[in-house]
């Protein structure tokens, strides 16, 4: 948002950003006497206090003629399940509604070094168990645009707050999608970083093998600013990379000319379930050729697999990083130990625990979690073909536009099967960034570009040639709302 | 006889705290059981959510140190696995172990009388917090202090069918991995912890029986008690036609060695503990360079307690100072002496530095630990103060008496050895016979009483008169010449 980028004062951008955020924390407007707002519940905490304290300094250093940073007193929300020190960290589950961590996480610290000034936290699926945001203790986050709608999940909190101009960008993670399926549905770019790249010291774990951590953002020069300011090794994750970071924000302006872009779905076939995407497609592929690209189809044999491989590492894991909530150590503890643990988690992060139990006891280790992970690197085989004659890859990021409430209530498994075009790319570790690609009937429609590891530079390149072409066309994709 | 018709079969795991500067997973100190508890915390160690784990390499390599003189096969490419339980101490709800291909596998243990134990195998860990009594029944407390200390665990294979078998073992195992500064092995510490499977089967059978797990033993003697106990208890019950319960059983230390072996959790089944390999730990290799080192130092000259006691010997150590260094000095404190005292000028007048070292350990070391009932890996002694003082007493500055007052003074509070010396007196005085005469006259005047007694033949008072001249004058002085002295007044 322009004016919180380009505000004079940092304690005018964070005023203004404060103001727009206020009616999106949770309580407000969610009762049924009262007029559901869009993007209602979207912030769980907002630090007001410290928000215009750290501005004031920021406002001082300029006065004093100290050489800026990259992101001064530029407002940032922060998705609940990263680690803010002295500011509540609630993960959306009851069971954290108190908790108060006494540590930032990389992310945030690298935050607040870049000049960066944290506003607030943003709600999501339960430890972000979820594609709608409907999984969160404190209730369902609503869209941006039509509040009979959801965002999108699990960091369906940060994109509609960024939406709603209540912060210029919002950190949070992509277990499997967690951040470019609600980007594309809110009409915002999201980056999901090679694994690695961006440090997960102070992520609440949810699956530790395909968690990254991320942003929301409007533009892809955005994206890039937070990319040079986030990324690169951190000795406190033994799973972040020691490979040189590349700067996004030098390469950004070189255009989109001769990249080889793969189609990974043919938009004939996926016209038949997935018209809304098959027509964005379809679109951009039009714009990739008039950018200079070229546009060639590649074949992912394995893709059907995927849902199914991740959804069994993703509850595997979960079991396992979900086992400290025990109701001994957090939630409301007392007497009863079990009784906290029944309200303290929420139905789906039960469901995950039990099915990731499941699939590593004694006697399934071998059928599920082991299978899956060899399915897994047949997965990532796919895409190390594919990179061998193209230099991205763009693809759908859902099936149509935001659903509504309630949509999957009765079917988690659709639920799941809704992640089908995000999870590949997690189960391979590579970077993804989604961005908007048209609308339907006034409802956001986005595409994501994959690369391969460490190809961020490149990814925000083709997604900032493709926004100046794409901002050209009519918004509107014909066809009509599913 | 109950001994022919049962055959008893003992499988041994213990636990060993690596001598590490911090801990396993994070850059927590490791902390003493008496440290004020959860000081040594962070958000790794507290399992706080968010925090990840990175590996100790100084951790690694001692374990790597620990599989190697234990005979084991070194897996170079490791990884660690997520061990899964719920209990009170374990904060993430799972510990970060090592599942099918561990550190090292196999491996055997050559007990002093020859036996081998072999070894299933040896692996990595983080350790548990620790529960701690509240003196409220209804609260306990957990300290953190001991959450993710590095831990080595040795698990032997169902070999040993005695207690006394396995009381060896226990021990050899203790000597092997302190002389290698593996760990401190401090039992009463918890730098050691053994738990031993106890199972009785008819003998000539070809299945074991049922299997009861012993916890607590706090000390050798009190396992061996307990396995004793217990292999008695299970021939009790399958005598009288029972059957023996798979279960875990405690022991009560405060009972003494006749105590008894009670239950403390029975098992319905095996423990599914779900293992996966840890997400937040990337597969090792362990450097070609560590493994080449670590093997050399394992057989190097003074790899084994053997073969540092056959080095002794070499050097011509009387068979007592032998034994008397090896029961005292499982720290490497001699190795150490040995060094220093080589690399003094004085070194080619010496006898070789390694007699030197021994005798000197045996002579001012061993008496002051003993008297301050010290263990050599609390004491405050460096090898380089000893040194100083082992120099002084070849040049003529200090008397043996005076070398020994000194050893106990920097054994239990450390300081500079100067400095020591010259606040108790240690120091000869160059020209004393004048004093010792004054001092010797005055002892006299002050106890006729005892000089009239000695007199009549009570011999042994004169001892008593040299202890008090000698308190009189401080260490400066010669026992030797006081002596003489002492005895020229007394023949007047």
């Amino acid at each position: 948002m322009d004016v919180l980028r380009k505000a004079k004062s940092a304690l005018v951008a964070i005023e203004t950003a404060l103001e727009r955020a206020r009616p999106l924390v949770t309580c407000h407007g969610t009762d049924a006497t009262t007029t559901v707002i869009p993007g209602a519940n979207a912030l769980l905490t907002l630090d007001e206090d410290g928000a215009r304290r750290a501005a004031a300094a920021i406002d001082e250093r300029r006065a004093a003629g100290v050489s800026p940073r990259p992101l001064d007193g530029l407002p940032v929300l922060v998705k609940d399940n990263l680690m803010t020190a002295g500011l509540r960290s609630t993960c959306a589950s009851a069971m954290l509604a108190d908790f108060v961590p006494p540590y930032d996480a990389t992310s945030v610290a690298r935050l607040r070094a870049a000049g960066a000034v944290i506003l607030g936290k943003t709600n999501l699926d339960e430890f972000g168990m979820g594609s709608t945001n409907e999984h969160s203790a404190f209730g369902a986050v609503r869209h941006p645009i039509d509040p009979a709608r959801v965002p999108g999940g699990s960091s369906g909190g940060a994109a509609a707050a960024v939406a709603l101009g209540a912060g210029w960008a919002a950190i949070a993670s992509d277990t499997g999608g967690s951040i470019r399926q609600p980007a594309a549905y809110c009409s915002l770019v999201g980056l999901k970083p090679t694994y690695g790249r961006v440090s997960r010291f102070g992520l609440a774990a949810l699956a530790s093998s395909l968690d990254c951590v991320g942003w929301i953002v409007h533009s892809a020069q955005d994206s890039a600013l937070l990319f040079n300011a986030l990324a690169g090794y951190d000795p406190h994750d033994a799973t972040s990379s020691r490979e040189p970071v590349e700067s996004a924000v030098a390469v950004l302006a070189r255009g989109a000319g001769g990249l080889r872009i793969g189609l990974t779905e043919d938009a004939a076939a996926l016209a038949a379930d997935c018209p809304v995407a098959a027509r964005a497609l379809a679109r951009a592929s039009a714009v990739w050729e008039a950018l200079g690209a070229h546009v060639i189809p590649v074949a992912m044999p394995h893709a059907d697999a995927a849902v199914a491989t991740y959804y069994i590492l993703n509850a595997c894991e979960a079991s396992a990083n979900m086992a400290r909530y025990d109701g001994l150590r957090y939630g409301a503890g007392g007497d009863a130990v079990d009784a906290a643990r029944g309200t303290g988690l929420g139905m789906e992060v039960k469901r995950r625990v039990l099915m990731g139990a499941f699939a590593l006891s004694a006697g399934y280790y071998d059928a599920y979690y082991d299978k899956a992970m060899r399915v897994r690197a047949l997965v990532a085989e796919d895409y190390v073909h594919a990179f061998d004659g193209v230099d991205l890859l763009c693809s759908p990021v859902a099936a149509g536009v935001a659903p509504r409430l309630g949509g999957y209530a009765a079917d988690p498994l659709a639920m799941y099967l809704s992640d089908r075009f995000t999870v590949p790319a997690s189960l391979a570790g590579l970077p993804a960034l989604a961005f908007p690609a048209g609308e339907v009937e006034g409802l956001p429609v986005g595409l994501q570009l994959t690369g391969p590891r460490w190809s961020e530079p490149l990814l925000h390149r083709a997604a900032h040639a493709f926004a100046a072409a794409h901002d050209a066309l009519p918004s509107e994709i014909s066809g009509g709302r599913p | 006889m109950t001994v022919c018709r049962w055959l008893p079969t003992i499988g041994l795991e213990i636990h060993v705290e690596l001598d590490t500067r911090t801990k396993m997973f994070c850059a927590c100190p490791r902390a003493a059981l008496t440290a004020t508890p959860n000081r040594a915390t962070c958000p790794v160690c507290l399992g706080l959510p968010g925090a990840l784990p990175v590996v100790n390499a100084e951790a690694v390599r001692l374990a790597v140190r620990g599989a190697l003189a234990l005979g084991a096969t070194i897996t170079p490419a490791g990884w660690f696995a997520r061990k899964n339980y719920f209990y009170p101490d374990l904060v993430k709800g799972y510990q970060i172990s090592q599942g099918t291909e561990p550190l090292g596998s196999g491996g055997s243990v050559v007990l002093p009388d020859g036996a081998r134990v072999p070894l299933r195998r040896v692996h990595l860990e983080e350790d548990t917090a620790r529960l701690l009594a509240t003196g409220s029944a209804e609260r306990i407390g957990v300290d953190c202090n001991r959450s993710g200390a590095p831990l080595l665990e040795v698990v032997t294979e169902p070999a040993v069918h005695s207690a006394a078998v396995a009381e060896a073992y226990a021990r050899t195992v203790r000597a092997l991995l302190v002389h290698l500064c593996v760990t401190r092995g401090r039992i009463e510490h918890g730098e050691l912890r053994v738990e031993a499977n106890v199972s009785v089967a008819p003998a000539g059978a070809t299945e074991l029986g049922v299997r009861v797990e012993i916890k607590n033993q706090a000390g050798f003697a009190h396992m061996r008690a307990a396995v004793e106990f217990e292999i008695a208890r299970q021939i009790a019950v399958l005598e009288a036609g029972g059957a023996v319960c798979q279960e875990t059983r405690g022991w009560n230390p405060a009972r003494g060695l006749s105590g008894e072996t009670f239950v403390q959790r029975t098992k319905e089944d095996a423990h599914d503990y779900r293992y996966f390999p840890e997400p937040d730990l990337p597969a090792f290799r362990l450097p070609a360079a560590w493994l080449r080192e670590e093997r050399a130092r394992v057989d190097g000259p003074d790899g084994t307690p053997a073969l540092f006691v056959a080095r002794m010997e070499q050097a011509g150590v009387r068979t007592e100072t032998r034994e008397a260094v090896f029961a005292h000095d499982a720290a490497g404190f001699v190795r150490q002496l040995e060094s220093a005292l080589s690399e003094l000028p004085s070194a080619s007048r010496m006898e070789s530095p390694l007699a030197a070292a021994a005798n000197g350990f045996a002579r001012f070391v061993i008496p002051a630990l003993n008297a301050a009932g010290q263990d050599m890996a609390d004491s405050s002694l460096t090898a380089d103060a000893l040194v100083a003082v082992l120099a002084w007493l070849t040049d003529g500055r200090v008397a043996p008496d005076g070398a020994r007052c000194m050893v106990a003074r920097l054994a239990t509070d450390g300081g500079d050895p100067e400095t020591v010396g010259r606040e108790i007196k240690a120091f000869l005085v160059a020209d004393d016979s004048t004093v010792i005469d004054t001092a010797v006259e005055a002892t006299l005047a002050e106890h006729a009483d005892w000089v009239a007694e000695w007199r009549a033949g009570k011999i042994a008072l004169r001892h008593a008169l040299l202890g008090t001249v000698m308190k009189r004058l401080g260490h400066g002085h010669d026992a030797r010449r006081v002596a003489l002295a002492l005895d020229q007044f007394l023949s007047r």
